[in-house]
C-alpha cells in the first residue's frame, strides 16, 4: 500500500474561507455535477455502485445498492435526507464538512438526486450544530443564486430544491426511519421496517437516507471513476474514511485514510500515540456502538468487513482511545448512561432494558455491585440485541457486552470490592 | 391463495392477512399488546416475535406487521421465541407495580395471563424503580396509574384513530415515557371508555366499575345495547352469588362484544354505563291494582283477570275505538308482534308506538344514532302501526285527553313530558282504565290503575332490529327480578284471558309466526340468527366499510375463547 | 401571545418547504422559533404553535417532552452545556463539571435562583477530536480546562467565592429533571 496521502473529503479542510463559493470553484467545486448532469441516471447509479461506496454514518450499507431499492416507476415524489444528525459518541468529522467543505456536500447532494430522480431533499442536522447549520445555510444560498440548484440546475432542466431541517436533540433522530419521523414534525419512533425508507418514507413517499460523509465522496467518483476510488480502499469497501480520533493521544483529530489502513497505524503513526507514553488500555473502534478492541486487536484493517470478521464494525469511524490509567468500571457507566438517555422508550427491550443496564452500571459505579450483576447484564444484552425495532437496542448490548466479556476481571473487584452488601 | 406453514400445520390463508392473524385461524394465540385490529400497527411491544422462515433463511420478527407470503414456514414455540417472551415480560416488570391485591385488572390482566402462560421466572431486579402518576383523574370515567402502563399505545391511537379527540399522548422519552393527557384536556370523549376495553393491563380502569366486583367472579352472557338504534353487540358481566358493598347489584358492567357489522369492537359511553336501573330500586317487581289510591300486590293470575273484565267492559260498552295502545320501540320484536296481533284481534285501531318529538341523544358517524330506542325498525317492519291507526303515539294521547279513548294501555312510555300542555298526568284522570307495562317506575306507572312489570332485557331473550335493518338475538342474563315476565308473555296471557289464545309457551314460536307472517323475516330462523345476527330483507347494505377481519378479541385483547359462543351459536 | 411578524413570515418560509397537507414538518423548526422567544415552551406557547400550525395540542407537548433541546420551563440566560459523554470523560469533563458546580452553586440540571445561570450534561456534541467541549448558550467551546473556564466564570461576572464546595458529580440529578 502506498504512502500516498489522498484527500477527498478533507481536502478543503486547512483552506481558509472554503466554504465561500468563490474559494470552493477555485479549488474545483461542481465539476462532478456539470460532468454528471451530461451522464445517464442510471450510470451515475452504476458508477457509485461499483465503486462500493459504504455508508458512513454507522450502517455501513453500500451506497450504489440502497439507491437501486427506490422503485423507478412510481408516482409518488422521491426524497432525499441528508442525515446530519452526527452525535454516535466519538464521531465528529460531519460537522467539518458541513462548516468547513459545505459546497463539497451540495454537489454530491445534487449528483445523487440527479441519478435518482429526486427533486427535493432535507438535510437534516442535529440541533446542536449552530454554526454549522449557519454556515452550511449560507452556502446553500449561494448555490441556489449561482445555479447549483432549484430549477434547470446549469441548464440541464433538472430541478431540486434542498432545505436545511433542525433537529431538537436525540440520538435516535440518525436512524434512518427516526430521522423520517422527526422530519415529519413528531417524535423520533423509529418505524417497523420493512417496508423500508426506499419504498414508503418521508410523507410515506419513496427515500433515501444517506450520510454527509457518503455523499461528499460522489463528486469524486463522477470525476475520477469507481475504479479510482475502489483502489484506494478494499475490494468490499471503496475509497477512503474520516476517522475521528479522541482520548487519550497526543494528536486526537479528523484524519482521512484509506479504508483498509490498520488501526494500529492510526493510533501510533496518525495520532501520534498514546498521551504520556502510557500503555493501551483498548479502542473503541467505530463510535460507542461498535465493540471495543484490546489492545492485541488492533492490527485489524479498518474496513467494514474486516471488522465485522472480529466481531466488530467500522460504523462511524469514531475512534475513542482510553489508556491504562481509566476504569472500564466508569467507561461502562458513561457508555450505558447514553444509551439510557437516547433510548426513545418506544419499544420495552431498549426502553426498560438500556435503564437497567445503566442503574447496575451506575450501582457498581457507586460501589455497591452484587454477585450476579455481570451475567444479568449480558443476559440482559442478549435479550436486547435483535429483538428491537431499531438497532439502537443492539447499540446498547453490543458494546456493554464486549466491554463485560474483555475486561470481566476488572469488574469482579469492584463488585467485590462493594463497600455495601445490596438489600 | 398463499399456503403457509405454521408450526408444522400447513393451510392455506387469505393473501394479505399478517402472520398474528393466520396463526388465529389455526387456533395459535401469539401474545401481544400493541396490536389490535381495529387499529393502526405500531409494532413496539415486541412480544409477538415469532421465528420466520423465508427462502431458506430463518429470522425473529413481530407478527403483527408482517403479511404471509407464500411459503412461509412460521415457528411460533421455539427455545428463541419463548425467550424473546420471558425477556419481554421481565423488562415490563422491572418498573410495573405489583399492585395486583388492588387492581380492578386482576383476573383479565394480559401481563398476569401472559406471565403465567409465558413467564414464571424470579425476579432478579433489585434496582428503584421509576415512579409515574398513580390514581390520577384522567377525566371523567377513567383512572389513570401510568406506572401499571406498558406503553402499548392503544389508547392514545384510539383516541387519534376512532374517537378523533386527541386528548392522550405518550410524552417523554426513554423509560421515563409516560402515558398520560395532554394536561388540561381530560379524557372526555363519548367512548372514553373504550381505553379501559384497549388496555391489556390496569393502567386505564373504569370509574364507574373501580373496585366493585373481582373480575373472575363475572359470569358473561351476549346480549344487545338497548339505549340507541345502533344496537351494538355487547356482553352483560353479572355475578349472582356474592354480595359485597351494594347487596342489590347483579350487573355490574357491559362490555362491547366484537361485530364487523354493527359496532367493531367499540361501545358508546352512555349505553355502556345504561344498566344500573336493572338493580335499582324503583324496579316494578309485582303486578299490582290501585285499590282506593293505594297498590295493592296481587299475583298475575288476578291481574290478568282484572285487567281482562275491566278491558272487555269498555270495549263493549263503548267500543273497541275507546281503547288505545302505546307500545314502545324499546320492546323487543316478539313482544311488539303479539302486542300486535292482540290489537288486531280486538280491533284497536287507536295504537301506536312512537313519540315523534321524545328525547333525542347526539348523533355522530361513529356509533351513535339520535334515536333512543332499539327497536324502531321492527315497529315499521311487523307493521305495527295500521291503516287507520292515528299515526303517532302524540295522537292515541291526545285522542285519550279529548275523552275519546277510555282504556289506554302503556307500554314503558312515561307520559308526563307529552302531557304539560295539557296540565299533566291529571288530563288522564278520567280514564276508565290505564293500564302501565313496564320495568321501572314513573309517574305514569304512579297513576295507573294496574301495573305489569315486565322483565329488563337483560333478564329474558328477545330480538332487536336496528335502524338499518340488521336483527341480533339478546339473551338472558340473570333471571327476571320479583315476579316480572317478559312482555309477549304478558300480552299473550291477557289475550288468552280475553278469548284468544296463541298459545305460546317459547319465545321461538313467537318468532315462528312471525317469519310467517313477515315477508322480510322469512327466511330467518330463531337458531341460526348467528353471533353477529343477520340482515332483514329489503334492508340497505351495510354502512360499515367492509372488513376482512373475523377477530373476537376478547375486552383485554387476548385471543380468548368465549364460553357463550359455543352454548347461544 | 402571538409571534412577532418576522417569525410569523419565517414560519411561512419553512411550511413551503412541505406539501400542504404536511404542515406537522414544520413543527420542530417553528419550535426551535417559539423557544427563541418565548425562552421555554409552556402550554400558553404550546397553544399558540397548536393554532398556528392547526394540529392538536397533545402531539406538540408529546414532541416537546421528547426532545432534549426543548425546555418546558426557563434555563439561564447563561445555559452551560458540558458534555459528559466518553470521549469528554475520558479527558476530565467530570472534573469540569465539578468545577462548575461548585463556582455556580448549582447541579447539573437544575438553574440559579436569579435565572442567570444553568448547567446541564450533555451527550456527545460532536467534537470530540477536541474534548472535552461544552455548549455556552448557541456557542461551541473546545479543549476546556479550568482555567478556560474561569476566565469565561470572570468575563461573565461570577464571584471567584466557591459555592457548594463538596459537590460530587454523583449527586447531580440527570438533565430530565426540567
Amino acid at each position: 500500500m502506498t504512502e500516498e496521502v489522498v484527500k477527498i473529503t478533507s481536502r478543503n479542510f486547512d483552506v481558509p474561507r472554503a466554504n465561500h463559493l468563490s474559494v470552493a470553484l477555485e479549488r474545483g467545486a461542481y465539476q462532478g455535477l456539470r460532468k454528471a448532469l451530461t451522464m445517464k441516471p442510471d450510470d451515475i447509479v452504476g458508477e457509485v455502485r461499483k465503486s462500493k461506496l459504504r455508508g458512513h454514518g454507522g450502517a455501513g450499507f453500500p451506497a450504489g445498492v440502497k439507491w437501486g431499492f427506490v422503485p423507478k416507476d412510481t408516482d409518488k415524489p422521491k426524497y432525499l435526507c441528508v442525515n446530519a444528525d452526527e452525535s454516535e459518541p466519538g464521531t465528529c468529522k460531519d460537522r467539518l464538512i458541513l462548516q468547513k467543505d459545505p459546497h463539497l456536500l451540495i454537489e454530491g447532494i445534487v449528483i445523487t438526486c440527479f441519478a435518482i430522480g429526486i427533486h427535493t431533499a432535507y438535510v437534516y442536522i442535529r440541533g446542536e450544530y449552530h454554526y454549522p447549520t449557519q454556515v452550511f445555510s449560507d452556502a446553500l444560498q449561494e448555490a441556489r443564486e449561482a445555479g447549483y440548484l432549484g430549477k434547470n440546475i446549469l441548464g440541464s432542466g433538472f430541478d431540486l430544491e434542498v432545505y436545511t431541517h433542525p433537529g431538537a436533540g436525540m440520538y435516535i433522530c440518525g436512524e434512518e426511519t427516526g430521522l423520517i419521523e422527526s422530519l415529519e414534525g413528531k417524535k423520533g419512533w423509529p418505524r417497523s421496517k420493512p417496508p423500508f425508507p426506499a419504498v414508503i418514507g418521508v410523507f410515506n413517499c419513496p427515500t433515501v437516507v444517506n450520510n454527509v460523509e457518503t455523499l461528499s465522496y460522489v463528486p469524486s467518483i463522477i470525476i475520477n471513476g469507481a475504479e479510482w476510488f475502489l483502489k484506494l480502499g478494499t475490494p468490499t469497501s471503496g475509497g477512503t474514511a474520516l476517522f475521528s480520533v479522541s482520548g487519550h493521544v497526543k494528536k486526537p483529530g479528523v484524519y482521512e485514510l484509506r479504508t483498509g489502513t490498520p488501526l494500529r497505524t492510526i493510533i501510533y503513526d496518525v495520532a501520534g500515540g498514546i498521551r504520556g507514553d502510557k500503555e493501551l488500555k483498548a479502542v473503541i473502534p467505530g463510535g460507542s456502538s461498535a465493540p471495543m478492541l484490546l489492545p492485541e486487536e488492533i492490527d485489524v484493517a479498518m474496513d467494514f468487513d474486516s471488522m465485522m470478521e472480529i466481531k466488530t464494525m467500522l460504523g462511524s469511524a469514531g475512534i475513542i482511545v482510553i489508556d491504562e490509567d481509566t476504569s472500564m468500571v466508569d467507561v461502562l457507566f458513561w457508555l450505558t448512561r447514553f444509551y439510557r438517555h437516547e433510548s426513545c422508550g418506544q419499544c420495552t427491550p431498549c426502553r426498560e432494558g438500556t435503564e437497567w443496564l445503566f442503574k447496575v452500571a451506575s450501582r457498581i459505579r457507586a460501589g455497591r455491585g452484587r454477585a450476579g450483576d455481570l451475567d444479568l447484564m449480558l443476559n440482559l444484552c442478549d435479550r436486547i440485541e435483535a429483538r428491537t425495532i431499531c438497532p439502537l437496542g443492539a447499540a446498547a448490548a453490543m458494546p456493554t457486552r464486549a466491554m463485560i466479556k474483555k475486561f470481566r476481571p476488572e469488574f469482579e473487584e469492584a463488585i467485590q470490592k462493594a463497600t455495601v452488601t445490596a438489600a | 391463495m398463499p399456503t403457509i406453514t405454521i408450526d408444522g400445520k400447513t393451510m392455506e390463508v387469505p393473501a394479505g392477512i399478517k402472520i398474528i392473524e393466520a396463526a388465529r385461524l389455526a387456533g395459535i394465540s401469539i401474545p401481544h399488546y400493541c396490536y389490535h385490529p381495529g387499529l393502526s400497527i405500531a409494532g413496539s411491544c415486541r412480544l409477538c416475535q415469532v421465528e420466520i422462515e423465508e427462502r431458506g433463511r430463518r429470522r425473529l420478527d413481530i407478527s403483527c406487521n408482517i403479511p404471509v407470503a407464500d411459503g412461509m414456514i412460521i415457528y411460533t414455540d421455539t427455545d428463541l421465541v419463548r425467550d424473546v417472551r420471558k425477556g419481554v415480560l421481565e423488562f415490563l416488570l422491572v418498573n410495573h407495580p405489583i399492585d395486583c391485591p388492588i387492581c380492578d385488572d386482576a383476573g383479565e390482566c394480559d401481563l398476569q395471563n401472559y406471565y403465567m402462560e409465558h413467564g414464571l421466572y424470579d425476579s432478579r431486579f433489585f434496582e428503584p424503580k421509576v415512579h409515574k402518576h398513580k390514581v390520577y383523574d384522567l377525566g371523567p370515567t377513567v383512572v389513570l396509574d401510568a406506572e401499571r402502563c406498558v406503553l402499548c399505545s392503544r389508547c392514545v391511537r384510539f383516541c387519534a384513530e376512532i374517537s378523533k379527540t386527541h386528548e392522550l399522548g405518550i410524552f417523554g422519552h426513554g423509560s421515563h415515557s409516560e402515558l398520560i393527557n395532554y394536561p388540561g384536556k381530560s379524557l372526555n370523549n363519548p367512548y372514553s371508555e373504550c381505553v379501559v376495553d384497549l388496555c391489556p393491563v390496569g393502567a386505564l380502569t373504569s370509574k364507574d366499575f373501580r373496585f366493585k366486583r373481582r373480575v373472575w367472579y363475572l359470569k358473561t352472557t351476549p346480549s344487545v345495547c338497548p339505549s340507541c338504534a345502533r344496537g351494538c353487540s355487547i356482553e352483560v358481566h353479572y355475578d349472582l352469588n356474592h354480595v359485597w358493598k351494594d347487596p342489590r347489584a347483579r350487573v355490574h358492567r357491559l362490555k362491547p362484544r366484537y361485530n364487523p357489522q354493527v359496532n367493531d369492537w367499540w361501545l358508546c359511553d352512555r349505553g355502556r354505563q345504561n344498566f344500573r336501573w336493572v338493580d335499582a330500586t324503583d324496579r316494578l317487581i309485582s303486578p299490582r291494582i290501585k285499590k282506593n289510591g293505594v297498590w295493592e300486590n296481587v299475583d298475575w293470575d288476578t291481574a290478568i283477570a282484572e285487567l281482562s273484565t275491566r278491558l272487555s267492559k269498555v270495549i263493549q260498552e263503548k267500543g273497541p275505538d275507546a281503547v288505545g295502545l302505546i307500545a314502545s320501540p324499546k320492546s323487543s320484536t316478539e313482544d311488539l308482534y303479539v302486542w300486535r296481533r292482540l290489537a288486531d284481534d280486538l280491533r284497536i285501531t287507536n295504537r301506536a308506538a312512537v313519540f315523534h318529538d321524545e328525547p333525542k341523544g347526539e348523533e355522530d358517524d361513529l356509533l351513535r344514532k339520535a334515536d333512543l330506542n332499539p327497536n324502531r325498525y321492527a315497529v315499521d317492519l311487523i307493521g305495527f302501526e295500521q291503516k287507520g291507526s292515528p299515526g303517532t303515539a302524540k295522537e292515541v294521547l291526545d285522542k285519550t285527553v279529548r275523552g275519546k279513548i277510555q282504556a289506554l294501555i302503556v307500554c314503558h312510555h312515561d307520559l308526563s313530558p307529552y302531557l304539560e300542555s295539557a296540565g299533566g298526568m291529571d288530563a288522564l284522570k278520567n280514564l276508565e282504565l290505564l293500564v302501565f307495562v313496564g320495568c321501572s317506575d314513573n309517574s305514569t306507572q304512579n297513576a295507573a290503575h294496574l301495573s305489569l312489570p315486565t322483565a329488563a332485557w337483560v333478564e329474558r331473550e328477545g330480538t332487536f332490529i336496528n335502524f338499518r335493518g340488521w336483527i341480533q338475538r339478546f339473551f338472558l342474563a340473570v333471571p327476571p327480578m320479583g315476579e316480572g315476565m317478559p312482555e309477549w308473555k304478558i300480552t299473550e296471557r291477557i289475550a288468552a284471558k280475553m278469548g284468544h289464545p296463541y298459545k305460546y309457551t317459547e319465545i321461538a314460536q313467537v318468532f315462528q309466526d312471525i317469519t310467517k307472517q313477515i315477508r322480510e323475516m322469512e327466511d330467518l330462523s330463531w337458531n341460526d340468527i348467528g353471533p353477529h345476527g343477520n340482515r332483514v330483507l329489503g334492508a340497505a347494505k351495510s354502512d360499515k366499510p367492509e372488513r376482512q377481519k373475523s377477530f373476537d378479541l376478547a375486552p383485554t385483547g387476548c385471543f380468548v375463547e368465549r364460553v357463550w359462543q359455543r352454548k347461544y351459536f | 401571545m402571538q409571534f412577532p411578524a418576522e417569525t410569523t413570515e419565517r414560519i411561512k418560509q419553512i411550511r413551503a418547504h412541505f406539501p400542504e397537507d404536511r404542515r406537522q414538518a414544520a413543527l420542530i423548526p417553528v419550535l426551535h422559533f417559539a423557544q427563541q422567544e418565548f425562552k421555554a415552551l409552556t402550554p400558553e406557547v404550546e397553544e399558540l404553535v397548536a393554532q398556528t400550525l392547526n394540529l392538536p395540542i397533545v402531539r406538540i407537548h408529546e414532541v416537546v417532552s421528547f426532545y432534549a433541546m426543548f425546555h418546558q420551563k426557563p434555563v439561564g440566560t447563561y445555559h452551560f452545556q458540558v458534555c459528559w459523554n466518553i470521549a469528554c470523560s475520558l479527558l476530565g469533563a467530570e472534573h469540569l463539571m465539578e468545577y462548575l458546580s461548585r463556582r455556580l452553586g448549582i447541579r447539573a440540571g437544575e438553574v440559579t435562583a436569579d435565572g442567570k445561570f444553568s448547567l446541564w450534561g450533555m451527550e456527545c456534541l460532536g467534537a470530540c477530536s477536541e474534548a472535552p467541549v461544552m455548549l455556552l448558550n448557541d456557542e461551541l467551546y473546545q479543549n476546556l480546562t479550568e482555567e478556560k473556564l474561569d476566565r469565561m466564570l470572570k468575563e461573565l461576572g461570577v464571584k471567584s467565592d466557591v459555592y457548594l464546595p463538596d459537590a460530587k458529580l454523583s449527586e447531580h440529578k440527570s438533565t430530565e429533571a426540567l
